[in-house]
C-alpha cells in the first residue's frame, strides 16, 4: 500500500476516535498545523486546570433543585498548592467545619451531595446541573433524605468524607472535575462511598467516570448512579463488592 | 522480556514539573541498566504537570543517548484513553534519524511492507548540513 493510500484509510478512522490518527509528516516530524492543534489543545488543557469554579453560577444553576447550599473550602489554599499536596486537598478547612456543624442533622441524612472543582472546574460548571436536573427525579421518587447541597473548592474526592462526617450523612455522592486530556478537557466524574469518614480508602468506593459530551450521558449516568444510591442505602455498602447492574435492572 | 516504567503519568503529586520527569526517567533507565534488564520507558506528562511536549523531546534524546530499549508511539503523542501525552511515531522515528538509531529488524521488514520505511535510512536533515 503506498503511504497516500494509507493516509485515506487513517483519514476514514479518525471519524470514528478523537486520536490524532494519519496526520502525515514533515519529514520525520508533524506536519505545522498538527503541531499547532496539539498546542492549542494543550492551552486548552492547562486552562481547564487553572481557571477556578465560578461557585456562585454553579449556586444559580442549581437554586431549582437545592435552595439550600453551602459553599466550603479544603485546606489547599491556593492551586499550586492544591497540585502539590493532595493531602491538604482531603482536609476541610476549619471554618468551614465550624460552618457545617450547624447544619449536622440529628437525625443523620441519607445523601449529601458535594460539588468538587477537582482538576477541571470547567467540567463542574458545564455538566453538574444538567446531571442533577437527570438524576433528582429519581432520588424524589426514591424517596431519599438528602442534606444540602455542598459546593467545594480545592478539593480531592475524599473531601466528601470529612464533610459528610461532619453533616451526618450515610452515603456521600461527590461530582468532580476529572484530570483534563487534550480530547476531553471537561470531563466529570462521580463517586458514591458508603459510610464515609477520613481515612477510609478507595476500595470502598463507586465511580462513573468520563460524563460529558462525547463520553457517558448525563441519563445514563444518573440512571447508573441512582441504581447504586438505592442499593448502597439497601446493602449498606460501596466499592469493589457493589457492581453497577442498573442495564439489568432496567430490564426488569 | 520487555520490563518498561511509566514515568511521569500521575502527575506532579508526584513528579511536579519537567525536570523532575526527566531525573525520574534517567534514574529508572539507570537502574533497570544496573539490572541488565531490558527496558524501555513510556515518557509522559499529565495537563496538571509543568510540563510540555519539549520537556519530551529533550529526554527523549536524554533517554536514547543513555542506551532506552523502547519508547512508546502513540498518534500524534496524544493517548486518548489515559488523558496524558506521551512519545509519537513521528518522535521516535525522528530520534532514530537525529542519533542514526534502527528499529528492530522485524519491525523494520513491517515497516517495509506497509511503505512507511523510506524515512528509515535517511539522516536526519541536521546531521546532513553538520556533515
Amino acid at each position: 500500500m503506498k503511504i497516500t493510500n494509507t493516509l485515506a484509510v487513517l483519514a476514514h478512522l479518525r471519524e470514528l476516535s478523537p486520536a490524532r490518527i494519519g496526520l502525515g509528516h514533515s519529514g520525520s516530524s508533524m506536519p505545522t498545523a498538527a503541531n499547532l492543534d496539539f498546542a492549542w489543545a494543550h492551552a486548552a488543557a492547562r486552562d481547564a486546570v487553572y481557571t477556578a469554579l465560578d461557585t456562585q453560577a454553579v449556586a444559580e444553576q442549581l437554586q431549582p433543585l437545592f435552595p439550600v447550599q453551602l459553599t466550603v473550602q479544603s485546606q489547599a489554599y491556593d492551586r499550586e498548592t492544591y497540585l502539590k499536596r493532595p493531602d491538604l486537598g482531603k482536609l476541610l478547612h476549619d471554618e468551614s467545619a465550624d460552618m457545617l456543624q450547624q447544619w449536622k442533622s440529628t437525625s443523620g441524612y441519607a445523601l449529601t451531595i458535594v460539588l468538587c472543582d477537582g482538576l477541571s472546574p470547567q467540567a463542574i460548571q458545564q455538566h453538574a446541573a444538567p446531571f442533577l436536573e437527570h438524576l433528582f427525579p429519581m432520588l424524589q421518587h426514591a424517596n431519599i433524605a438528602y442534606a444540602p447541597l455542598c459546593i467545594a473548592t480545592q478539593g480531592r474526592v475524599a473531601l466528601g468524607d470529612a464533610i459528610s462526617e461532619v453533616l451526618s450523612s450515610q452515603l456521600v455522592l461527590v461530582l468532580i472535575g476529572e484530570r483534563p486530556g487534550l480530547s476531553s478537557p471537561h470531563s466529570m466524574g462521580a463517586y458514591l462511598t458508603y459510610n464515609p469518614f477520613p481515612g477510609i480508602t478507595d476500595n470502598h468506593r463507586n465511580c462513573l467516570s468520563n460524563i460529558h459530551a462525547q463520553g457517558l450521558s448525563y441519563a445514563s449516568a444518573a440512571q447508573s448512579c441512582a441504581y447504586l444510591i438505592q442499593e448502597a442505602l439497601k446493602q449498606k455498602l460501596t466499592g469493589v463488592v457493589l457492581k453497577n447492574n442498573s442495564s439489568i435492572a432496567a430490564l426488569k | 522480556m520487555l520490563v518498561n516504567s511509566v514515568v511521569g503519568f500521575i502527575g506532579p503529586e508526584y513528579l511536579y514539573d519537567g525536570k523532575q520527569i526527566n531525573r525520574a526517567a534517567l534514574e529508572d533507565l539507570f537502574c533497570g541498566k544496573l539490572l541488565g534488564l531490558p527496558m524501555g520507558l513510556d515518557l509522559c506528562y499529565t495537563n496538571h504537570a509543568e510540563a510540555d511536549q519539549n520537556d519530551m523531546d529533550s529526554i527523549l534524546v536524554q533517554i536514547a543517548v543513555a542506551g532506552c530499549g523502547f519508547v512508546m508511539g502513540v498518534p500524534g503523542a496524544d493517548d486518548v484513553m489515559l488523558n496524558y501525552q506521551s512519545t509519537s511515531y513521528h518522535d521516535v522515528q525522528n530520534t532514530q534519524r537525529l542519533l542514526g538509531l534502527k528499529p528492530a529488524p522485524e519491525f523494520t521488514r513491517w515497516l517495509e511492507q506497509q511503505d512507511l520505511a523510506a524515512e528509515i535510512n535517511r539522516s536526519h536533515p541536521l546531521i546532513q548540513y553538520l556533515k
